[in-house]
């Protein structure tokens, strides 16, 4: 039977003993339930979370640096020509990326180093992603320009030439409505 | 200081290490709790106890070789130290003297 990729996947994110996931593996082969799998890796992982993430072994090599510098030059390129309002959010993205990691680094060495961490420390991660959230989306809001006013026959000349449909009222028995019409066509 | 007592999981495990020597590792021990005290055991709640255990010095583990079946990882075997072997038979004594003089269980082979 071949290995259950999903389940090992989350058993090598989640769970620090090796042996642990040689012996669900090992015992998934004798039963061959996945039933019994899921239920052992939701323990597994449940009961493995207090102390945090395990950092993959670095056993694949390192990217090919002029493929990932040129992957990074485009994205900047691209961010900076489309939207360049979306640098306030790829910028709080970041931050809020970096002080995710450097909790998990922490809780991580903490781990290693110290006793197990206590449950409370879990949320610390989820914490500082929900305050990196909450920054992106308020400075996202903040790149949206105030409403200026601007002359009525103008704004809707311009939308003429911005738009491929501009809709007009009607002057029926209206004077104004007839009077900014008129005013447009000449 | 006073005596230092297992809850019942510790005990199973620590019994079960006993039972299977020098092959107790994870899926022999709750194998061997499943045969014999008919409880269903999740490897990752064992591996909590064991943990547990092994910090408080009542057993300790030795890391064995890797086998393909396992898909390439080792075995993690555990045996009981002597502090473990002294809380079991703490732990026994304890529970038979909470056993004796209880009337209701009296003459009750079941």
């Amino acid at each position: 039977m071949s290995e259950p990729t999903v389940a090992v996947a989350l058993l090598q994110v989640f769970c620090r003993d090796e042996a642990l996931v040689g012996d669900i593996l090992e015992e998934y082969e004798f039963r061959r339930s996945r039933a019994w799998l899921w239920r052992q890796v939701g323990v597994a992982v449940i009961f493995s979370l207090p102390y945090g993430m395990v950092r993959p072994a670095r056993y694949a090599p390192k990217m090919q640096m002029p493929i990932g510098g040129l992957g990074f030059v485009t994205i900047v390129a691209l961010i900076t020509i489309v939207a360049p309002g979306a640098w306030w959010f790829v910028a709080a993205g970041a931050m809020g990326g970096i002080a995710l990691a450097v909790a998990l680094v922490m809780s991580t060495r903490h781990r290693v180093m110290h006793e197990p961490m206590v449950r409370g420390h879990v949320l610390l991660p989820f914490l500082v992603l929900l305050i990196g959230v909450g920054a992106a989306s308020r400075s996202n809001a903040q790149t949206l320009e105030p409403a200026v006013a601007v002359d009525p026959v103008d704004g809707i000349v311009d939308a003429f030439n911005t738009h491929k449909v501009v809709m007009l009222p009607g002057g029926h028995g209206s004077k104004p409505a007839h009077n900014l019409l008129m005013k447009i066509l000449r | 200081m006073g005596r230092e007592l297992l809850t019942d999981f510790e005990l199973m495990i620590l019994l079960a290490i006993l039972r299977a020597g020098d092959e107790a590792y994870g899926v022999v021990i709750a194998r061997e709790i499943e045969t014999t005290a008919g409880r269903t055991v999740l490897l990752g709640a064992a591996y909590a106890a064991l943990e547990r255990l092994e910090r408080n010095g009542l057993v300790a583990s030795s890391v064995g070789e890797p086998t393909a079946l396992r898909g390439g990882r080792a075995k993690r075997f555990f045996r009981v130290t002597p502090r473990g072997l002294r809380s079991v038979k703490d732990t026994q004594r304890a529970l038979i003297a909470l056993w004796s003089g209880v009337p209701q269980l009296k003459g009750d082979e079941r």
